[in-house]
């Protein structure tokens, strides 16, 4: 895993930019046009977005409890009868950190980061565990053999493991027995036009957008005050991004 | 050979082997099992025989080819969706209760149980049609956005300093 070659990725990821970039209509010189909201349906994902998410943990009263009831509604997880807690599903969890020398406790609702380069991606066998055009890392559960690598190589422990065969599964959501799962962002949701379930529960601290485009919100309040990453240092590049941690 | 039988020995004989073949002809003639009547039907018969004629064949085809169109490409249109057939072929619920892809009365298990194919799909996705009632009306994402901003807006002229405040102490 080390020995990715960051000089090549870098170079190739920049070939994808100035494709991207010349994918962009442009209206007069210096005046382009993206449109970011609620693509056509039928048209594909494109990687001229890319989906970040923005969390102010001082609004969130509540730690992000909101969230997380608001995400297993949406997705149907968190019901698992016949496993133990450490096995239970668990797309977004309350994680609460305190400062030894200040004793400053902050809670914060911990999921998939949406990793630009994403270590799950790295090992998976498969190719199940994949990055969507716009930047949404994703489990394709139709080819993922539930070997748990990915679950393993994710530093946010963001991943969960279906242990039991599950009845009454959302339509949008398709969760079964012997894959992993995460949170996928709401893909349904946002290839629809909408925001994630988490972001429509807490519209107060949280806050959605393409990180890809100058002129959406996310991006101007995060180039004006900046976002921490968790875990800066593996320099993943997350695609959420954390206020007052 | 005969010749060892009495007559009426082989008479016997020659009805009980024509009796035997009957029946087994008839055991062979069974029609296939007829799948349940869609829940939602076409505005016209042409244009529902085309659909049986073409998804006898080839909705194994079509349903491969949509489910990785969708997950990969975030192709969500009606066509060839599992969703969609599931919301059309499958009634919300069947005698009172809700018909799940164990009973032989779903329509995708009506068939694959006739021909012994296994039937994958329900192991993950949704055998029946769910309607989801939310209390809190669906909000396009430009206009949360802005009201979100206003909020941010807001915050940023006195909250803002706290927040910067706290991340450096940490």
């Amino acid at each position: 895993m080390s020995n990715i070659n960051t000089y090549r990725r870098k170079f190739l990821s920049g070939l994808t930019k100035v494709s991207a970039s010349a994918a962009t209509i442009a209206l007069a010189p210096g005046v382009f046009l993206r449109d970011v909201h609620a693509k056509p349906a039928d048209q594909p994902v494109s990687s001229d977005v890319r989906w970040g998410l923005l969390i102010d943990t001082n609004k969130l009263a509540d730690g992000g409890e909101a969230c997380v009831q608001a995400c297993k509604k949406e997705h149907g997880w968190g019901n698992e009868e016949r496993s133990n807690p450490e096995q239970k599903a668990q797309w977004i969890r309350k994680v609460t950190v305190t400062e030894k020398l200040t004793k400053h406790t902050v809670t914060l609702p911990v999921m998939c980061q949406h990793c630009d380069t994403p270590p799950c991606v790295d090992v998976c066998p498969t190719g199940a565990s994949f990055k969507r055009a716009d930047g949404i890392v994703l489990v394709d559960k139709h080819i993922c053999i539930g070997c748990r690598y990915c679950m393993m190589a994710c530093p946010y422990k963001a991943r969960s493991f279906v242990h039991e065969e599950l009845e009454d599964q959302l339509p949008d959501t398709p969760r079964g027995k012997g894959t992993v799962e995460s949170c996928n962002m709401c893909v349904n949701r946002v290839d629809d036009g909408k925001n994630p379930a988490c972001v429509d529960a807490a519209p107060q601290a949280l806050l959605f957008g393409d990180l890809n485009d100058p002129e959406s919100k996310i991006s101007k309040v995060l180039k004006q005050y900046g976002g921490t990453q968790i875990r800066a240092d593996l320099g993943l590049n997350t695609g959420v991004r954390y206020w007052g941690i | 050979m005969f010749s060892l039988f009495s007559k009426k020995l082989r008479a016997f004989y020659l009805v009980a082997m024509s009796g035997l073949i009957l029946s087994l002809l008839v055991a062979c003639n069974s029609e296939p099992p007829k799948p349940m009547k869609a829940v939602k039907q076409f505005d016209t018969v042409e244009k529902r025989d085309e659909h049986i004629a073409f998804m006898r064949k080839n909705h194994m085809d079509a349903l491969k080819h949509k489910r990785d169109e969708t997950m990969y490409l975030g192709i969500r249109t009606e066509e060839h969706s599992i969703k969609a057939c599931i919301n059309c072929h499958v009634p919300e619920k069947y005698n009172g209760k809700v018909l799940r892809h164990s009973d032989p009365e779903h329509f995708c298990s009506t068939c694959h149980t006739y021909v012994a194919a296994q039937l994958d799909c329900f192991e993950c996705h949704a055998d029946h049609p769910v309607t989801i009632k939310n209390s809190t009306a669906d909000h396009s994402v430009k206009k949360l956005a802005e009201v979100h901003v206003t909020q941010l807006d807001n915050k940023q002229a006195g909250n803002k300093l706290n927040v910067k405040g706290e991340t450096a102490s940490e």
